[in-house]
């Protein structure tokens, strides 16, 4: 565009060489000597505007589910209050998860006051999305130069998260009879219970009263009770970007259901470069937010090395361990 | 009505009225400056008062009807409706007041004005011819008045208005200055700022007035610091001319008879002749010069004179010849150090002979270049000024600048009061004998040697006695030159067919003893080393012979081309000498009446060039010549050289210039026409579809929405699933999804297939243009 403005301004330039060199007229002259200055009068005018524009880098929402139309806002403001005849934005677009970038141009014009550009999101698949603004440029009036401007508040990021689907959560609650020792629970319900001491503390529902009168101290009563089992959710990081979503979509939608239960859990992955085994528990929302960043934060390749792979040991965990896996392939899990 | 909405619609309001105000100031500037220059350029008969305060009035009227929110077609609707009671109230006036106008525009362009009997006639002061030029141009008024408030459209105004000033630019008319100023004012604040107001309307109407006042002064500043009466056509401009010029008269011409390939013709156009080719010089009979004179008989216009022999033609001396220091300090305060060149043009050796007659009556000689494009001035022998030219060495007198005619004062070339030079005009001539001496008697090697025979031949059979009217101290060298001519005469043949020169053999030699013919050139190439064989220092000059049969103007065709021989008498300076027998010197031209003051000869001077000849030759005289039987030609009479020279536009270039202008402009204004409506209609169609393509995908929805109910003027329906769409996007939170984006803009798209195809063929197209996107 900057070129045909420029071959549009040299074409009148030479006409008006050749109008001076053909007539020997004052009018003429005077022509000759504007078309020439203009450029330098436009470049001066324009100065004012150009210098202060200020462009400002935000998502429409920081965190929206796959699918959801989002959109980058840069937000343009002239200090000068004068609009801008042009100008353009060159932006950067990229997933750490699946490893696309994209680059976009904006055009603008005007922008005396406030005024806002859209970019539309990429979120057709989940990932942590950082878009940066690599540069702007404002024209002149004439569109003939260009003055690049700096854009200290041009990086913002957003998530694309997974949506929940209709998928309902297996019976992972289903305890095996050899799932392990039972474990004594004050208060609780059971035929088999051990006594102990009496604990500051402790309820009074569960003193043994008889006991206790038999006694010069209080006994009380703890039920055996077979131990809760401790979901782990585990996902591959790799695949297609369809199937991570597919994988995404089960685990955002048992990771909420069991979230909705009050019931924490751990969350898995390998990561695909170091091969480190991450894994966090999750006891709320708050911390199944920080983990989905992080998640979504590791690059997830085409192909990588499975997490069933390793031998799965939870030392802190006493009770049974029920691995639920999130696969690629389309309900399994 | 709440708070915020009283707010926003006074906001809205002191936005609308910035528009109006900056796009009325732009309107106003556009549309008085444009009339009142128009008014100027074709100098019509108008009240330019009563035009000024209309056209504002005008402005005003415009701004406000089109700066409307609402009713604006209404307000538009009835500023027509005034213009056509003021119209037909005055019909019949306003009606003669326009044949004036157009008459005088005609009349201004040159174009014939007989189809105008259908308007009435009649007279019409300068008032009415104001009121009728206002109230005819309403339209286009309008139509500048949309392209500014409405269209923001800087090309399209530039297209309406400077272009219909083109022709009165072509014809060097006469301009208002002010109005000028004003529309380039107008044009230039409207181009910088429209780009960006059509995006920010508020921050291009601000833009807008801040750029009146600041484009206003950059163009006062421009005015004050480069006025017109300090203004000279620059120096690379006319030096530019020169070459363009030249260039264009060196291409060939398809349509000059005969052979003409390659033979070089007498008076080149360069300032090289070049003696081997074969065949005869070709010329077209167009007029090169027109002189102005009050002497009749053969007038030599010398252009360039050729000092250096190279055995296959004619140079000028090497530069670095003149650029030798002086043997001695020269008059002046000329030092040793300065060299030949600032000898010369102190004292240019072309006034020498002037000078050294001072008891002639002077004569007057002018000189007008039609189309000979050269750098140098055609000028007469005996100067004794060089006016506006400029004395180039000692071989010509360079043009200065975009100077095409040249007023001469010559003295008689009879030695008529001949005297000696005095003062440092003979401290110089006597300096210049040294350069004289030293390059004007040069010959190639050999060739002296080879001339001894035809020397002798002079010496023994031609030398007479000195013609006794001539001055004692030149008559040896005139009569050997005479003896020259007359043995020339009797060697050689004039034809213009001459063979090739070949390879190997000096040209004055191969004509002397090889083929034994030629014409002027030839002659004067023998004559030339002759006389520097004989002692005599001597040049080949080219230039125009011109035979004034009567006093008054006469046209100088191409084929008045010739060649003579220059030798130098001491004390005295150049003076011509013809070599050419007298068949081959040019014949009598017609001369013409002087013309009145100021008139313009240059497109008449073309239509009255004698018809071509059958052959190739510059002059075929079947009779004897009208040359004046004398020893020497004849020159014009000298005198003081006050040469006065008009600047541009007095050769009939100019009117293939302005031709050339008129057709571009309608050919430009057919362009402007076409670019504006398409223009028109990319704009239209931007302003209609911009919305669908931002970002937001509740906002295009409603976009959508918006284009369906503009649908609905062209029969369309509004679908229900649009209206549920609509709503959702617009009152509730959801984000529309990609599939309900596509869907309503399947919707769109149906709908206005549907409505297409329901309407009738003629405004289907219509509807094509303004709801297609590009």
């Amino acid at each position: 565009m900057t070129l045909l403005r420029w071959l549009s301004y040299l074409a009148v330039l030479l006409a008006a060489v050749i109008f001076q060199v053909l007539y020997d007229g004052y009018l003429v002259h005077f022509f000759f000597l504007v078309i020439l200055l203009l450029p330098l009068f436009s470049l001066l005018v324009s100065l004012p505007e150009m210098l202060g524009v200020r462009a400002l880098l935000r998502p429409s929402r920081p965190e929206l589910e796959r699918g959801r139309s989002g959109s980058w806002v840069i937000e343009l403001s002239n200090r000068s209050g004068l609009p801008v005849s042009h100008g353009t934005v060159h932006c950067r677009v990229s997933s750490s998860f699946s490893g696309w970038e994209s680059t976009h141009t904006l055009s603008f014009s005007g922008a005396s006051g406030r005024t806002a550009l859209y970019l539309p999101m990429e979120t057709g698949h989940c990932g942590a999305l950082t878009c940066r603004l690599e540069r702007l440029w404002v024209w002149d009036m004439l569109g003939l130069f260009a003055l690049p401007r700096p854009c200290p508040d041009g990086c913002a990021a957003a998530q694309v998260l997974p949506v929940v689907t209709d998928r309902p959560l297996p019976p992972w609650r289903e305890i095996a009879p050899d799932a392990g020792t039972l474990r004594p629970t004050l208060g609780g319900v059971g035929s088999d219970y051990d006594l102990r001491a009496y604990r500051p503390g402790d309820a009074m529902r569960a003193v043994h009263w008889k006991l206790s009168s038999k006694r010069d101290e209080l006994i009380v009563r703890e039920a055996l009770l077979p131990p809760e089992p401790t979901a782990l959710l585990s996902i591959d990081h790799f695949g297609p970007p369809e199937a991570l979503d597919r994988a995404l979509d089960g685990l955002h939608t048992a990771a909420l259901a069991l979230l909705g239960e009050g019931t924490a859990f751990y969350l898995q992955w390998l990561h695909p470069v170091s091969g480190e085994l991450r894994r966090y528990l999750i006891e709320d929302r708050r911390g199944y937010a920080r983990c989905m960043t992080e998640l979504l934060g590791d690059p997830a390749p085409e192909t990588g090395r499975s997490v069933l792979e390793l031998p799965v040991r939870l030392s802190e965990v006493s009770g049974p361990l029920r691995l639920l896996h999130l696969g690629t392939e389309e309900g399994a899990l | 009505m709440t708070a915020g909405k009283f707010e926003l619609d006074v906001r809205t309001l002191a936005c609308g009225a910035l528009n109006a105000l900056a796009g009325g100031a732009l309107l106003a500037l556009l549309l008085t400056g444009m009339l009142l220059s128009f008014a100027a350029g074709y100098s019509l008969p108008v009240d330019t008062a009563a035009l000024g305060q209309a056209a504002l009035g005008l402005s005003v009227l415009l701004t406000l009807a089109l700066s409307l929110p609402r009713l604006r077609w209404a307000a538009f609707g009835a500023l027509t409706a005034g213009w056509a009671v003021l119209l037909w109230r005055s019909w019949t006036e306003l009606l003669a007041a326009l044949r004036v106008l157009l008459e005088t525009i005609c009349e201004q362009i040159g174009l014939m004005s007989a189809a105008l009997t259908f308007l009435p006639d009649g007279a019409a002061d300068g008032t009415t011819a104001a009121a009728a030029l206002i109230l005819f141009t309403f339209p286009w008024a309008a139509l500048l008045g949309w392209c500014v408030l409405r269209g923001h459209s800087p090309v399209l105004a530039l297209l309406l208005t400077w272009p219909l000033l083109l022709p009165a630019f072509v014809l060097n008319a006469p301009l208002d200055w002010t109005a000028l100023l004003l529309l380039l004012t107008g044009t230039l604040a409207f181009l910088c700022a429209a780009r960006s107001g059509r995006s920010d309307p508020v921050g291009g109407a601000k833009l807008t007035l801040l750029l009146l006042p600041l484009v206003a002064l950059a163009l006062s500043a421009l005015t004050v610091l480069s006025p017109e009466g300090a203004y000279q056509f620059p120096d690379w401009a006319a030096s530019a001319q020169l070459r363009l010029l030249s260039w264009v008269a060196s291409l060939p011409n398809p349509w000059v008879e005969g052979d003409g390939v390659g033979a070089a013709r007498p008076a080149q156009l360069s300032e090289t002749v070049d003696l081997t080719e074969a065949g005869a010089p070709s010329y077209s009979g167009a007029a090169v010069l027109e002189i102005e004179s009050e002497r009749t008989g053969m007038v030599y216009l010398r252009g360039y004179s050729m000092g250096e022999y190279t055995g296959t033609g004619w140079t000028a001396l090497p530069e670095s010849a003149y650029e030798e220091p002086l043997p001695w300090a020269g008059p002046g305060g000329l030092g040793e150090s300065a060299s030949w060149d600032d000898l010369l043009a102190a004292y240019p050796p072309a006034l020498y002979p002037a000078a050294a007659q001072t008891e002639a009556e002077g004569e007057e000689i002018t000189v007008r270049d039609l189309s000979a494009l050269t750098q140098w001035v055609y000028t007469p022998y005996q100067l004794t000024g060089t006016g506006t030219a400029t004395a180039a060495g000692d071989t010509h007198l360079a043009r200065d600048g975009g100077q095409w005619q040249h007023r001469f004062d010559v003295q008689p070339a009879d030695f008529a009061g001949l005297s000696a030079l005095t003062g440092e005009t003979a401290q110089a001539e006597q300096l210049y004998q040294v350069f004289v001496n030293e390059h004007y008697l040069s010959l190639p090697e050999g060739l002296a040697e080879a001339l001894v025979p035809w020397t002798d031949l002079v010496r023994s059979a031609y030398q007479t006695d000195a013609v006794s009217s001539l001055p004692r101290r030149y008559q040896q060298t005139l009569s050997t030159a005479r003896a020259v001519a007359e043995m020339l005469e009797d060697t050689a043949v004039y034809d213009l067919d001459v063979p090739a020169l070949p390879e190997g053999e000096d040209a004055a030699l191969w004509f002397l003893e090889g083929s034994g013919c030629g014409y002027c050139m030839h002659f004067a190439t023998a004559g030339t080393v002759l006389l520097r064989a004989m002692g005599i220092p001597a040049r080949y000059a080219a230039g125009y012979a011109v035979p004034v049969a009567a006093a008054g103007t006469v046209q100088v065709p191409d084929s008045a081309a010739h060649a003579w021989v220059e030798i130098y008498l001491e004390g005295y300076g150049w003076y011509p000498v013809e070599m050419t027998p007298a068949e081959g010197l040019p014949t009598g031209m017609e001369s013409e009446e002087a013309p009145a003051q100021g008139e313009e000869n240059a497109p008449e001077a073309q239509e009255e060039t004698p018809p071509e000849q059958e052959e190739p030759s510059p002059d075929l005289p079947e009779e004897e010549p009208q040359t004046p039987e004398e020893e020497t030609p004849s020159t014009g009479p000298g005198g003081t050289g006050v040469a006065e020279g008009e600047s541009g536009g007095a050769f009939d270039l100019a009117g293939l210039l302005a031709a050339v202008g008129r057709a571009l402009a309608a050919a430009l204004l057919a362009a402007g026409l076409l670019l504006g409506g398409r223009y028109l209609r990319r704009a239209l169609l931007a302003r209609r579809f911009a919305p669908l393509h931002q970002g937001d995908a509740n906002g295009c929805v409603i976009a959508l929405y918006a284009l369906l109910e503009d649908l609905s003027r062209w029969g369309g329906q509004m679908p229900e699933e649009a209206v549920r769409l609509a709503q959702k996007a617009r009152f509730s939170q959801h984000a529309m999804t990609p599939e309900e984006l596509s869907g309503m803009r399947a919707l769109f798209r149906a709908e206005r297939r549907r409505t297409e195809q329901a309407l009738p063929r003629w405004k289907r197209a219509v509807f094509r243009l303004f709801w297609h996107e590009m």
